[in-house]
């Protein structure tokens, strides 16, 4: 017995695919970002639809709350005028990345499609339904045993990023020392 | 009638391709960021319904250090826009061609 999709995660799905068009469709920056923010918490509703509590909530909070304010913040900070989507003499620019997109998509289903095809078999065994803990206590036993590596290296990156922050946020950080030098 | 985890995957692979569509074709720097943020969103949505189907936590580690890494991608990327829109008054990436000979 394979489980269906119920409604509430069809409707999530549409409203996450519309407000994702919305972002590349949209003239205005800033309509782009707040779609990108409700697009990402509706991902957060269907995580939290699919029995995955808490990577649900990390989605909200960082995602739809951090970065997408981030990007909010930045658009409104630098007031961009609206853009026209369509430019005249790119068309054979859109057509390709259409028909790469549309040729990726089909590819990328098809790629999938048999290990969709077993997994329906483990369904079936029940397997699935016997282990659903997506809890913190596995995630970060997890993130602790197999994936301590990547897991300590991303608090390297996190310090480079902070690092790398604040040297671009100084206002020309080499004229000002050239000048100190000349002084 | 499609089961639960082709409904997700799909949504997750879709929701790449329009980030693809986005980032080829949008030529403000801010929105092209945006669209990578959507790719990484499709991803993450694979990897939770494999997570669930599989019955352990894999896939719901990786979403949380691919988090991790939009977070310091987006500071990073878009205090470079914020420089580059102090030098240039413009984020719109083919005003940048300072690297063409």
């Amino acid at each position: 017995m394979t489980v269906s999709p119920t409604f509430l995660q069809w409707l999530l799905g549409a409203v996450t695919l519309a407000l994702a068009l919305l972002v590349i469709l949209g003239r205005n920056p800033v309509v782009s970002a707040i779609s990108l923010m409700g697009t990402l918490f509706s991902t957060g509703l269907i995580f939290f639809s699919v029995g995955a509590q808490f990577v649900g909530a990390v989605q909200i909070l960082i995602y739809a709350g951090a970065i997408s304010v981030l990007f909010i913040f930045v658009v409104m900070l630098l007031d961009l005028r609206p853009t026209r989507v369509r430019i005249p003499g790119r068309a054979p620019v859109y057509v390709f990345s259409f028909v790469v997109c549309a040729l990726f998509f089909v590819a990328a289903i098809l790629s999938v499609l048999p290990v969709l095809r077993n997994l329906g078999a483990i369904e079936i065994l029940g397997l699935s339904e016997a282990g659903l803990d997506q809890g913190p206590v596995a995630i970060s036993m997890q993130l602790l045993s197999k994936y301590m590596i990547p897991f300590q290296a991303t608090a390297l990156l996190l310090l480079a990023a902070v690092m790398g922050v604040v040297v671009l946020g100084k206002k020309n950080m080499l004229s000002e020392r050239k000048q100190s030098e000349q002084k | 009638m499609i089961s639960e985890l082709q409904f997700l995957v799909g949504l997750g692979l879709a929701i790449f391709s329009v980030g693809v569509v986005g980032f080829l074709t949008r030529r403000n720097g801010l929105i092209a960021l945006m669209c990578l943020e959507l790719m990484l969103n499709g991803v993450n949505l694979c990897l939770v319904s494999f997570s669930r189907h599989h019955g352990n936590a894999e896939g719901s580690a990786l979403v949380l250090l691919i988090v991790l890494v939009a977070a310091a991608e987006a500071a990073l990327a878009l205090s470079l826009f914020v420089s580059l829109y102090r030098q240039s008054g413009s984020v719109e990436l083919d005003d940048f061609r300072l690297l063409k000979g």
